[in-house]
């Protein structure tokens, strides 16, 4: 390998007495090996740097020399001398491979349910990691730190970096779930203002009877049951105690109202080079009012996402504008408004619509329709019974 | 005969120095492929079969086949090939 990198050239010389130029090679300062007489020629090597002294005494012994082989790098190196693209692209491709291996490429996080990306990402990003980020700069320690301190959803976390990715793995705490204690004593009662429609009981003893009234906090279920023996114990009751009630749900709108008109969309690309957002456009200004929403394709090579990108930004601009609506259109926005309550809050299995008687009435240029619902669902609670044992 | 005793004397002192000093003759043989003399001081005959070196204290000479001579410029040189006999005169 040391020849290699010093070049090693194959010599041959002619002269009259070839033993005394062996020896005046042997007296010089010059390293020659693999030295031999072939028909009165010497053919030997020497290193590349000795050739020029070689030449001399040559000369002066009237020797005629000959060079016949050359090997090493130091030979291409001087072939290559003078151009300069390629060392200053040998060297600027090693500067970038130093630069990518200690910039943040990707972020990986594992481990969360229900703490979303974005939120770990917003604090990770006010801690300095974020893509672009230069690695030797951040404190992982001191990032995990804060995000523990922020998000009080996580039990434990780790940050790390492998290369030029940052690793993310968290642990998220196991919430504590309301737990009824099947084993103390507590009544049933209600929540509502009800009739009772509908009786199931598993354990207790039955107050009303079915058709019966009942007001809110009355007892429906007692845990405190007399005995054969008349004596009394407590028991955890239980059961399902369907009721009939009322329910007042008011919606309301204005005559007058403003709305947002919406304009053309304008869509904006930009490129995203680690973080560093390159425009593709002229900047011309938005005058009104937009909403703003963004999305950004990175680049993938293979399975790994780049942090190189193109970032599409999505801007609708919108007036505000005065509607003035008529009796019709505003109760056709308070239908809708009615209808999706309905979908959101009472289209669940636990509770059925029975009737709904809708009222409307207009005052001070605002329409309000009352809903009153005849509803029927369970409309038991259980109470704890507090005694001394 | 005092001449004599002188001459046997620094001959002796010679010696021990030569032999303090690493002047002497060294030869290491590697099986019949390469033999390495050191304080060699000049070669008196060299072809492809012989070679005939001046040592500080003796004179070499090597028998053999595709004799090749190194120098790597150290007071000694390197004899490879197949050797087939040394003398010592």
């Amino acid at each position: 390998m040391f020849d290699s990198i010093r070049g090693v050239i194959t010599f041959s010389v002619c002269c009259s007495e070839p033993n005394k130029f062996i020896n005046v090679l042997k007296n010089s300062y010059i390293a020659s090996r693999n030295l031999r007489i072939i028909n009165s020629n010497i053919i030997g090597e020497v290193y590349s740097c000795d050739y020029e002294t070689l030449k001399e005494f040559a000369e002066k012994n009237s020797a005629e020399l000959k060079e016949l082989k050359r090997k090493g790098i130091i030979f291409v190196f001087r072939k290559y001398k003078k151009r300069i693209g390629l060392f200053v692209g040998f060297f600027l491709a090693l500067a970038l491979v130093i630069f990518c291996s200690n910039i943040v490429m990707a972020i990986e996080i594992s481990g969360n349910e229900h703490v979303t990306d974005e939120q770990i990402l917003a604090i990770l990003e006010d801690n300095g990691i974020k893509i672009g980020s230069f690695i030797p700069n951040i404190d992982f320690r001191r990032a995990e730190r804060k995000i523990i301190v922020a998000l009080d959803d996580l039990a434990w976390i780790g940050v790390r970096n492998t290369g030029c990715r940052v690793i993310v793995e968290v642990n998220e705490r196991t919430k504590i779930p309301e737990m009824v204690s099947t084993t103390r004593p507590c009544n049933v009662v209600s929540t509502k203002d009800a009739q009772i429609v509908g009786l199931k009981v598993y354990m207790g003893m039955l107050v009303p009877m079915l058709g019966d009234g009942v007001r809110k906090g009355d007892l429906l279920i007692s845990g405190v049951v007399e005995g054969s023996h008349q004596n009394t114990y407590y028991v955890h009751a239980m059961g399902d105690i369907i009721g009939r009630y009322e329910e007042k749900v008011s919606f309301s709108q204005n005559m007058t109202d403003n709305i947002m008109v919406y304009d053309d969309e304008i869509i904006k690309k930009s490129i995203s080079v680690f973080g560093f957002r390159i425009p593709l456009y002229i900047n011309k200004s938005i005058d009104s009012e937009y909403e703003y929403a963004e999305q950004i394709n990175n680049f993938k090579l293979l399975k790994l996402t780049l942090p190189v990108g193109i970032v599409i930004s999505e801007y609708n601009p919108y007036t505000v504008e005065s509607v003035s609506y008529t009796e019709e259109e505003a109760e056709e926005l308070l239908n809708e408004k009615v209808k999706r309550y309905e979908q959101n809050f009472l289209s669940d299995d636990s509770v059925k619509i029975i009737d709904n008687k809708i009222q409307t009435s207009i005052k001070d240029n605002v329409m309000t329709i009352t809903v009153t619902y005849t509803l029927e669902g369970n409309i038991g609670e259980t109470q704890e019974i507090l005694a001394k044992y | 005969m005092r001449r004599k005793l002188k001459e046997e004397y620094n001959h002796v002192i010679a010696g021990i120095c030569r032999e303090k000093m690493y002047l002497n003759t060294h030869i290491c043989i590697c099986d019949n492929k390469r033999i390495e003399v050191e304080n060699c001081k000049r070669i008196m005959e060299y072809n492809d079969i012989y070679v005939k070196i001046k040592t500080s204290t003796l004179i070499l000479q090597v028998w053999g086949e595709n004799i090749v001579i190194s120098d790597y410029n150290m007071d000694g040189i390197i004899i490879e090939g197949k050797i087939s006999s040394i003398e010592f005169l």
